[in-house]
């Protein structure tokens, strides 16, 4: 009997601890269903501000669920309403979508759904894309599609991958010359040696074994994070939270299917982003690796085109591709101002 | 996979060993063989589920008890999906004195909905509430449990267990989505031994 009481004081204990979510998640979410995929929207943050942002994610097979915990988020959401959408393929997402769904059209298709229902769901709200990376990539072809760019009232493009064709190769050679100083300095000489000389040899980046294999090399480079020992303020939800939250381990084996099946390899989207005429901040990382400076000055000019004014560039020039949490602090304040000005 | 092999290797031999000492119990009457339980499922341990289902005893030693489950049962992982699954499993119980250990391995079928509305575009081009049909899933699932058997010492008919349990959804996303749970349960047996 005394086991029975123990087993069953146990058994409470942790249905009554499963109760108490409220911490980990305050705020309202949804799905969208299309072409073969459930996506979860979570919304946070300030609703009655009339402001929803519209975290774009990287990738392809990021996701926006666990970036809903970082600090340089929850900062913003005391101003804005934060809706965070998992994309097909990724993240939290659900469903079975074929492959043959896994394009930029049909990706451009989902946001605008997600997009219609932040609508109606919240009564016409101001919608503003931050996109980082591929979000970046994403939104910019959003707003070059039909006349998509009505619906929306501001886009942040940080460190995108607008324009990979001419992208990669900068990239590479970012790699190629990294891979040269840890050479001088002695560094894992044998690995960097092959690594520069792969570089060296100008590989058709527009080929999928050649990606998987650049970017192999471009993890263990600075590209992401101009000092990788920088302590940053990254997603603060330990074990107990995803336990307790509505992550999954979803966020580390979905993109499985996706990834090798989604070939943005040959993507250029540089002539068309000159249809945007929607006010837009370009925000970059002087030292990205991923998205190199250069493709920050083609994003710039490429958006509306020269004779389009209503667009600014700010370089953050002590990080690289996550100057969000590498220089947070002048982040949100650029953040803040860019987005209150609309 | 390579667990999951290991685990229904174990099990059958463990079955094998146990068949080959017990013929006689196949004359058993079903009420000697069939206990309920009830369990706690805590997918990823704080989602809270529960199960309850059937065990039949295959055949039995003094050490080791081979049995088949079927279990019945769902949670909730609030904002994100709602499961419910039906499960059938082999299980070899090995047992010390009123304790043991349990390995089981078994397949089930899954069907979990999004926990929230789902919207979807309308024939006219707008935004529409979708009905919440779910997903199919095949849940091939182990897990190893360890127990008190109270009717080891003929005073009672329950036991109890604790454990965890891996299963893997399919399809998710074209890929077999590993999850863990925690399982707590009683079992009650019809008639004691």
């Amino acid at each position: 009997m005394k086991n029975l009481i123990i087993s069953t004081s146990i058994l409470l204990s942790i249905i009554l601890v499963s109760c108490e979510k409220e911490n980990f998640f305050e705020g309202d979410h949804f799905f969208v269903r299309n072409a073969g995929a459930e996506m979860p929207v979570y919304v946070k943050g300030n609703i009655q501000s009339g402001t929803f942002i519209l975290f774009l994610h990287g990738g392809p097979g990021g996701n926006a669920s666990l970036p809903s915990f970082m600090p340089v988020s929850k900062e913003l959401e005391n101003d804005y309403a934060f809706a965070y959408w998992d994309q097909r393929g990724s993240g939290l997402s659900m469903g079975n979508p074929d492959a043959s769904t896994f394009t930029v059209e049909q990706f451009v298709d989902d946001l605008d759904l997600v997009v219609e229902t932040i609508k109606r769901r919240y009564q016409n709200p101001r919608i503003v894309f931050y996109g980082i990376s591929w979000g970046g990539a994403l939104g910019s072809a959003y707003l070059s599609t039909q006349n998509y760019q009505e619906k929306i009232d501001g886009f942040i493009c940080m460190d995108s991958g607008h324009n990979l064709v001419e992208g990669l190769p900068k990239s590479v050679v970012f790699v190629k010359e990294y891979a040269q100083q840890q050479i001088d300095q002695g560094i894992d000489v044998a690995y960097w040696t092959e690594a520069r000389d792969w570089c060296a040899k100008v590989p058709d980046m527009t080929v999928k074994e050649n990606y998987f294999k650049y970017d192999g090399y471009l993890t263990n480079t600075n590209a992401y994070r101009k000092d990788p020992n920088q302590e940053v303020q990254g997603p603060e939800v330990g074990a107990f939270g995803t336990m307790n939250s509505y992550l999954s381990l979803s966020l580390f084996f979905n993109g499985q299917y996706l990834v090798p099946n989604f070939n943005i390899l040959e993507l250029n989207l540089s002539d068309v982003m000159a249809k945007i005429i929607t006010p837009t901040m370009v925000i970059w990382g002087r030292h990205d690796g991923v998205n190199t400076i250069e493709m920050g000055y083609d994003a710039f000019n490429s958006i509306g085109g020269p004779d389009f004014q209503d667009k600014e560039l700010v370089i953050l020039e002590n990080s690289a591709h996550e100057g969000y949490i590498e220089e947070q602090e002048l982040f949100i304040h650029t953040f803040r101002r860019f987005v209150n000005s609309l | 996979m390579k667990m999951l092999r290991l685990t229904t290797l174990i099990l059958l031999l463990g079955s094998l060993s146990v068949y080959g000492q017990e013929k006689d119990d196949t004359k058993s009457k079903l009420k000697d063989r069939v206990a309920f339980k009830v369990e706690y499922f805590g997918e990823l341990v704080l989602h809270p589920g529960m199960t309850v289902g059937v065990e039949y005893t295959l055949s039995k030693n003094k050490f080791i008890t081979v049995h088949w489950n079927n279990d019945l049962g769902g949670y909730w992982h609030r904002w994100n999906n709602t499961s419910i699954f039906l499960k059938s499993s082999i299980g070899s119980r090995f047992a010390m004195g009123p304790v043991f250990a349990d390995l089981n391995a078994g397949i089930g079928y899954m069907h979990s909905f999004a926990a929230g509305t789902i919207y979807r575009r309308a024939s006219d081009g707008g935004v529409e509430k979708a009905h919440n049909w779910g997903h199919a899933h095949f849940i091939p699932n182990a897990s190893f449990l360890l127990g008190w058997d109270g009717t080891r010492k003929g005073k009672h008919r329950w036991t109890v267990h604790l454990g965890p349990e891996i299963y893997l959804q399919y399809p998710y996303n074209h890929i077999f989505l590993p999850h863990v749970a925690v399982k707590i349960g009683f079992t009650y047996k019809v008639k004691q031994q």
